[in-house]
């Protein structure tokens, strides 16, 4: 029987963990016999399967046809199939799509957002940091030089904490890190405005759109670092 | 004016003067005249008010952008407009109006002067109303509380919290004879559950009580998130009132509950909901937008509550309610 990706990708989306687990299991094993190292194997399924469902999730969201518990509940089948690749990708010293840490700035305590970006990046193969609220640029570079990220998600949900997006790039430029990571801004009165004002390299509107974002900035480093 | 909720049933506390609201570019309220986008207003949409700042210059765009119409009318100066938002609260029931400028500059001074504008402008336009004067830099509630003539009316400070610097406001609202809003946050992060939404409002009330704050003065907010965010946020917050009304008889308790649907279908059935549940638990008052939602439905649900589950002996209240009625 030949791997059918969309049976996760539909599970995905139906949020049925059982289905989604049992497919990953069963097609490790075909793809294997069909003579595929076991590191293809793993991206295969993730990238036809896992990220072809979580696409497909981000779709209906931003079309209003599936709502924010749907969207989490989908990200949980997700983690569950991710559990079993996981260390097959680590194993093999592969890198992971992104390497993502995020917070809300300092003096900001919001946190719901930041949790739901986190969670659809990390449902969408990125490795996620995830500092939490009231974070300082400190607590972000520390993070940053930590886990080697290539990515940074900064939050502000108050016209008021801003000006500490703008302060944390400024000590990422002063610190030498930009080099490193792209930054990029989000938050209920953020705007793409303000993003280009302050230098971000992106501003995302919603968690959906903030994987998009990822995956483009994560693309632009690549072909950097390739030149 | 200190806003006896056994005679008004609910305080009701209007949203809408926040620089923050908005609606979408292609919803009813948005006319195009002439070539030029206007948001249409009053009680014959006679009124005009120019929205081609924030309004989208690519037609694709119009189904999803949003309006930011107060922060239009703030930002133009326009008297009219912002005059028949404070109206049209007051006639729907608001008996004290939140006005919220954070959303007009993100530099402190220039947030400090929109909210000296607006409170200046708001006691014009309607003296007696007391207004809450809302931010989340201490320092505009400061400059918004200078502004205030207190001899006409009472303000209000939204809000107190455990957020380093706050409980400033304490002394201040104090010394202004004003009304204050206290919420759940805590001093590094948002309250996980219903214990921490109590413990962080227990330690505000011991702090309020030091600086004699009348009891009725106060307005806890345990905090409202959104249930699409996390399934144990509208149980939590039910939970703290419940708790909460059980050890302080004497307070207000209030919520902006209409948080707990966002990003859900069919808000409304989940707000209405809330809220008739949140007045069970022991809420007493509510944020809302009284226009959209008019809080007479609820105002008669909590008399109705409190006779029915013995909180109003004989009736006594319910039935002076409802003479009042007509």
């Amino acid at each position: 029987m030949p791997v059918d990706y969309d049976v996760i990708a539909n599970a995905i989306v139906e949020a049925d963990t059982d289905t989604a687990v049992d497919a990953v299991k069963a097609d490790l094993e075909i793809l294997g016999q069909e003579g595929l190292s076991e590191l293809d194997s793993a991206k295969a399924i993730l990238n036809g399967g896992l990220i072809a469902g979580m696409d497909i999730i981000s779709e209906l969201w931003v079309q209003e046809k599936i709502f924010i518990p749907e969207v989490l509940l989908s990200a949980k089948v997700m983690h569950a199939c991710m559990n079993l690749l996981r260390p097959i990708l680590e194993a093999s010293n592969e890198p992971p799509r992104g390497i993502v840490v995020i917070g809300t700035v300092k003096g900001d305590l919001h946190d719901i957002g930041q949790n739901i970006v986190s969670m659809m990046l990390r449902g969408n193969g990125f490795e996620v940091h995830n500092i939490g609220p009231n974070s300082s640029p400190e607590k972000f570079m520390d993070k940053c030089r930590e886990v080697n990220a290539n990515l940074v998600g900064l939050s502000a949900l108050l016209t008021t904490t801003m000006p500490m997006q703008r302060e944390t790039i400024k000590a990422f430029d002063e610190a030498g890190l930009l080099e490193e990571a792209a930054i990029m801004v989000g938050g209920a009165p953020v705007t793409s405005d303000w993003a280009e004002k302050i230098d971000a390299d992106g501003y995302a509107p919603d968690a959906a759109h903030t994987v998009k974002l990822a995956n483009l900035l994560v693309e632009d480093l690549g072909v950097e670092a390739a030149l | 004016m200190d806003f006896d909720v056994n005679k008004l049933g609910l305080v009701v506390i209007g949203e809408n003067i926040n620089t923050t609201r908005n609606f979408r570019a292609g919803g009813p309220r948005v006319v195009i005249e002439n070539g030029k986008p206007y948001v249409n207003y009053g009680a014959d949409k006679k009124g005009r008010l120019d929205i081609s700042a924030s309004y989208p210059k690519d037609e694709s765009q119009v189904a999803t952008a949003k309006i930011p119409h107060v922060a239009e009318a703030v930002g133009q100066k326009n008297i009219d407009y912002i005059k028949w938002l404070i109206e049209s609260q007051l006639a729907a029931g608001a008996h004290i109006i939140d006005l919220c400028v954070d959303a007009m500059s993100t530099e402190p001074e220039e947030r400090h002067q929109w909210m000296r504008w607006i409170v200046n402008l708001a006691q014009e336009i309607s003296p007696g109303t007391s207004y809450a004067i809302d931010s989340s830099d201490s320092d505009t509630i400061v400059a918004g509380i200078e502004a205030y003539d207190t001899t006409v009316s009472r303000p209000a400070i939204n809000s107190i919290n455990l957020e380093e610097g706050r409980s400033a406001l304490i002394p201040i609202a104090k010394e202004a004879n004003a009304i204050l809003f206290a919420n759940a946050s805590g001093r590094d992060g948002m309250p996980q559950n219903h214990e921490e939404r109590v413990k962080n409002l227990v330690v505000l009330m011991d702090m309020m009580d030091k600086a004699a704050i009348p009891m009725a003065d106060r307005y806890l907010d345990p905090l409202v998130f959104p249930i699409g965010a996390g399934p144990e946020y509208g149980k939590d917050y039910v939970l703290a009132v419940k708790t909460l009304r059980t050890m302080y008889p004497e307070v207000k308790i209030f919520g902006g509950h209409s948080n707990v649907s966002f990003g859900l279908p069919k808000r409304k059935i989940l707000n209405d909901s809330f809220v008739t549940m949140s007045i069970i638990a022991g809420c007493d008052s509510v944020m809302i937008d009284p226009v959209m939602n008019p809080p007479q439905k609820f105002i008669e649900f909590r008399f109705a509550a409190e006779a029915l589950l013995a909180q109003d002996e004989y009736a006594t209240r319910y039935l002076k309610f409802i003479r009042a009625q007509g």
